[in-house]
């Protein structure tokens, strides 16, 4: 598994580097994720850590919004609430809530230069932490980033996001082998506003 | 030439003598006069307790040497180009001892690495509060929601070693308590009202009151400022600490010393001129001032050790009173014939000066009355001053001057006038009660605030700078703290977890914007002990079996809880730099035991002691010290109510009771026209109005003195208190004008009091010549 990212890795990162015609299709992949500010969608998570017999699995939903922030519902196997923004997060589990700084915990922070940028379909901005390459076409697409910069590169190996006319999975991969799936379905852009109801989250 | 050894003069030679001597010896050991800039420094100590006293100072010796720097712009980047090399200069500079900028990312390494040892007995204080209340299950439910939260960063060597990510908890609940801050490429970042705001704290190498902060770190500061802002003027530069408002202080006060010198000199040589129409008088005048001064100084020195500049402020105006003594010996001599003789005068007036000389040191010693270091200083810098000053004219002046001026003083027509001002009673009777009826609605109208923050100049620019910074980083200094104390480092850390659990309640409630304890940093004993039990039951709790089995976890990997864990003890703590930012809220030993403080921020009103937890005290040293000075406040109007009261049964028992009033009427009169003033301006009465109206009476006995005893020339007296009146309200009404609230109260009380006694000192008169006739 890990080798065979790697190989895929160095091979995305030759093909990047060699084809112009890639910045084209990441110009695609932006314009349909930037398409609404706001995105709504189901997530499945599977952890698979190598110290456990078995994959994590946890299902919830995420609603984001490019101005106020990540607002992150997990409804099985435990309930709990995650609200992000650019500065702080916000943990709530039954009747416990924990406020944290980006600044307490810097993997926080990762949180928000990745979810951020690829909800937000700005692309560019991740180049700023990751090296990108571009492979498939405008029907089905695949890019590859690589954490050039601590502390992401300490924390995660490889990021790898699938989609279509929208963003379909995206698999995290860190130096243990350990690796994260995130699949999204019954993607949601209307309205490109928040409702009351949603705005309501984002209110400390 | 005969030389005429009297008694003052050899007292003179012996002071000046002495004086000399001690300011040599001063100047020679420490090459400059300790003059101390602290406002503070004039007031009493708020804290008897030596203990809270102990942390009271220890807040602010930290609070004092702290220095924020906040660099705004549109993008973080372009508030990192301007920090870098500004950053970089301020760290070449020794007068800074410490410049925080960047957060080092490693930090989080080598605390985790401190505290891995212990980790077996930690708890995070909330884990740790939950867990009590509601059983250990309460940590497997906690890491199981950790465990799949799309914010945690969890990997399996993390899992191997904390299967229930207590350490992970543990470690993440050490943070930074600003909850605004976030760190952006390493520097710690305050987003607000759309501009990024970089974060630089400075620590002072030396005290801000110290000279050599004030003449080394603020030009220093300053051009790295400046370069910074030639660099890029779009940026927003903003910085603030008790150093600009030290300097700000120092250099107000050193203005105001030159402007009301220079106008009190003007003033005097005006004066001088047209009386005398010579300039030897003057010069002759200067001596008492001079002889004066030097004496005072040396005082000061000897009693208090060092010399407040405010003491040299106040002090060396009051010494200016000193002219009076002068002034009626030089007015008698010109006033007289050609056989004048020095002892013709001293006769004449000696009675009325040494009179006047006790009741002025009566006065200033009621000021030594009052617990104010500051004031204490000043009574003995006056009194003794104006015993030299006296001495000076009885004992030296006699020997410079030897021959009579005859010739008539130009003023003494118009003192003459100046006298028959009261002649008429009616004219009297309706003054006074036009007077009276002007005063009425302005005392109506006073009120009293003892706020200590009022007392301070302070200029509205760094207020402004200073109140912008406090709403962009919700960093703000009240001083407020809660003392922990206990009878062994057991005790105190377990009743600063307690405190600690307290107050996050209170915070939970909106009393208090949040606190900073060692709660976190250092738990208890007994927490520890308490931590290790539950840690160490882990293996065998069905919750935590229950959670390995859902995660897929094999549950031999809960055996790493049972490890023993190092208790972790103050003397380790202490030892290792993880501590650094947190030892000052560490007191250590006290005279009772130990003693920790938890600093609380944001909070709406103080704490009712009773609900305080045990072995707490809530110390707001701001409000403490407003407190004393209301106390003072009261406690000084007893006095220039007792002070009346005296003076006016020692004037009956030597007049008779009418004259009494008399001479009495001017002061009571300047006292009610003076605090009347205060009320029409809407100027809170502090405990300085008080102190004024003291001295104030001083003068008024002084003037109705010297007329009711100086019987045969009433006409130069009466232009001796006119002059010396004119001087005093020249250099007092300057001190009115100060942007110091202290003594612009000071100031405003003493002009609108000896301008009131000047107008009515000739009552005295009155009564004198209905004796006569």
């Amino acid at each position: 598994m890990r080798w065979r990212l790697t190989i895929a890795a160095c091979l995305s990162v030759l093909m990047a580097s060699s084809v112009q015609a890639d910045d084209g299709l990441l110009e695609t992949i932006s314009a349909r994720l930037s398409v609404t500010p706001v995105v709504r969608a189901a997530i499945a998570q599977d952890k698979t850590l190598a110290i456990l017999s078995r994959p994590m699995h946890s299902e919830g939903r995420l609603l984001f919004s490019r101005e106020h922030g990540l607002y992150w519902v997990i409804e099985t196997p435990v309930a709990s609430e995650t609200l992000v923004t650019r500065d702080r997060l916000l943990q709530v589990t039954g009747s416990h809530r924990r406020l944290m700084t980006v600044a307490e915990q810097p993997a926080l922070a990762a949180v928000g230069d990745i979810f951020f940028p690829i909800l937000s379909g700005e692309l560019d901005a991740l180049r700023e932490a990751f090296s990108i390459s571009v492979s498939g076409d405008a029907a089905q697409w695949q890019l590859l980033l690589s954490p050039t910069q601590a502390p992401l590169n300490r924390f995660i190996h490889t990021i790898t996001l699938d989609g279509g006319t929208d963003l379909q999975r995206m698999t995290m991969t860190d130096h243990n082998g350990d690796t994260t799936v995130m699949s999204f379905a019954d993607v949601q852009r209307e309205p490109a506003t928040l409702t009351d109801s949603e705005l309501a989250h984002f209110a400390f | 030439m005969r030389f005429e050894a009297r008694p003052s003069t050899i007292a003179w030679m012996i002071l000046v003598i002495l004086a000399v001597a001690v300011l040599w010896q001063t100047l020679s050991s420490s090459q400059r006069l300790p003059v101390q800039t602290n406002m503070l420094a004039l007031l009493p100590a708020a804290e008897q307790d030596p203990v809270a006293a102990l942390a009271v100072s220890t807040a602010n010796e930290h609070l004092s040497r702290q220095h924020l720097l906040l660099i705004g712009a549109g993008r973080s980047t372009d508030a990192i180009a301007i920090a870098e090399p500004l950053i970089a200069r301020l760290q070449q500079e020794p007068v800074f001892t410490a410049v925080h900028a960047r957060v080092d990312t490693s930090s989080g390494e080598s605390i985790a690495r401190f505290y891995a040892p212990y980790r077996n007995a930690l708890l995070s204080p909330e884990l740790q509060q939950r867990v009590q209340a509601n059983g250990v299950a309460v940590l497997s439910e906690q890491a199981l929601h950790t465990l799949f939260s799309p914010a945690s960063a969890i990997h399996s060597s993390l899992l191997a070693n904390d299967p229930l990510l207590l350490f992970y908890d543990f470690l993440l609940s050490l943070g930074n308590s600003n909850q605004r801050i976030r760190l952006e490429a390493g520097y710690p970042f305050i987003h607000y009202a759309g501009r990024d705001y970089l974060l630089i704290r400075l620590e002072l190498a030396d005290s801000p009151f110290s000279i050599n902060a004030q003449q080394q770190a603020l030009p220093a500061l300053d051009a790295a400022l400046l370069a910074a802002r030639t660099q890029d003027p779009a940026a927003e530069l903003l910085d603030t600490g008790v150093l600009r408002f030290a300097d700000a202080g120092v250099r107000s006060a050193k203005q105001e010393v030159s402007t009301i010198g220079a106008g009190s000199l003007i003033g005097v040589v005006l004066l001088f001129l047209w009386v005398f129409r010579s300039g030897w008088p003057l010069l002759l005048t200067v001596l008492p001032i001079a002889s004066g001064f030097v004496v005072a100084l040396a005082a000061c020195l000897r009693v208090f050790g060092d010399v407040h500049l405010m003491t040299l402020v106040f002090g060396a105006s009051l010494i200016g009173l000193s002219v009076d003594y002068s002034l009626h010996f030089l007015i008698d001599r010109q006033a007289s014939d050609a056989n004048w003789q020095a002892g013709d005068s001293l006769r004449r007036m000696g009675r009325g000066l040494w009179l006047g000389v006790a009741s002025s040191v009566t006065a200033f010693m009621a000021l030594c009355l009052t617990p104010f270091p500051g004031m204490q200083q000043m009574a003995l810098f006056c009194s003794a001053g104006l015993v030299t000053a006296a001495l000076t004219v009885t004992g030296v002046f006699p020997l410079l001057l030897r021959h009579g001026a005859p010739g008539t003083a130009p003023g003494l027509g118009m003192a003459r006038q100046w006298l028959q001002l009261w002649q008429s009673p009616l004219r009297l009777a309706i003054t006074i009660v036009i007077v009276v009826a002007l005063a009425l609605p302005g005392l109506m109208r006073l009120h009293s605030n003892d706020d200590i923050r009022l007392l301070q100049g302070k200029p509205p620019a760094l207020l402004a700078s200073d109140a912008r910074i406090r709403e962009i980083t919700g960093i703000d200094s009240s001083g407020a703290f809660l003392l922990v104390e206990g009878e062994s480092e057991a005790t105190v850390l377990q009743r600063n977890d307690a405190a600690s659990d307290w107050l996050r309640q209170q915070q939970q409630a909106g009393h208090i914007s949040g606190f900073d304890s060692l709660s976190r940093q250092l738990p208890s004993p007994a927490r520890q002990q308490q931590a290790a039990a539950w840690l160490a039951s882990l293996p065998q709790d069905p919750a935590a079996l229950a959670y390995a089995a859902q995660i897929g976890l094999d549950p031999a990997t809960l055996a790493v809880y049972t490890q023993p864990a190092s208790p972790l003890t103050v003397s380790d703590w202490l030892a290792n730099d993880v501590s650094l930012p947190w030892r000052k809220l560490w007191l250590g030993e006290t005279a009772r035991g130990f003693a920790t403080m938890i600093p609380v921020r944001g909070s709406t009103a103080a704490p009712i002691n009773e609900a305080l937890p045990e072995g707490t005290r809530w110390i707001d040293p701001v409000a403490d010290m407003s407190g004393l000075l209301e106390t003072y406040r009261e406690r000084a109007s007893g006095v220039v109510m007792a002070a009346f009261a005296l003076i006016a049964l020692l004037l009956v028992l030597r007049y008779r009771p009418r004259r009494a009033l008399a001479a009495m009427a001017p002061a009571l009169l300047a006292a009610t026209c003076a605090l009347a003033v205060a009320g029409w301006l809407d100027e809170p009465v502090t405990v300085f109005h008080l102190l004024a109206l003291l001295l104030v009476l001083g003068f008024g006995l002084d003037y109705s003195l010297f007329l009711l005893e100086n019987r045969e020339h009433p006409q130069s007296t009466m232009l001796a208190i006119l002059c010396s009146g004119l001087t005093t309200l020249l250099s007092f009404g300057l001190l009115a004008l100060s942007s110091t609230p202290a003594i612009h109260a000071f100031g405003i009380i003493v002009l609108t009091g000896i301008a009131t006694t000047l107008l009515f000192a000739p009552i005295v008169q009155t009564t004198h010549n209905e004796v006569l006739s």
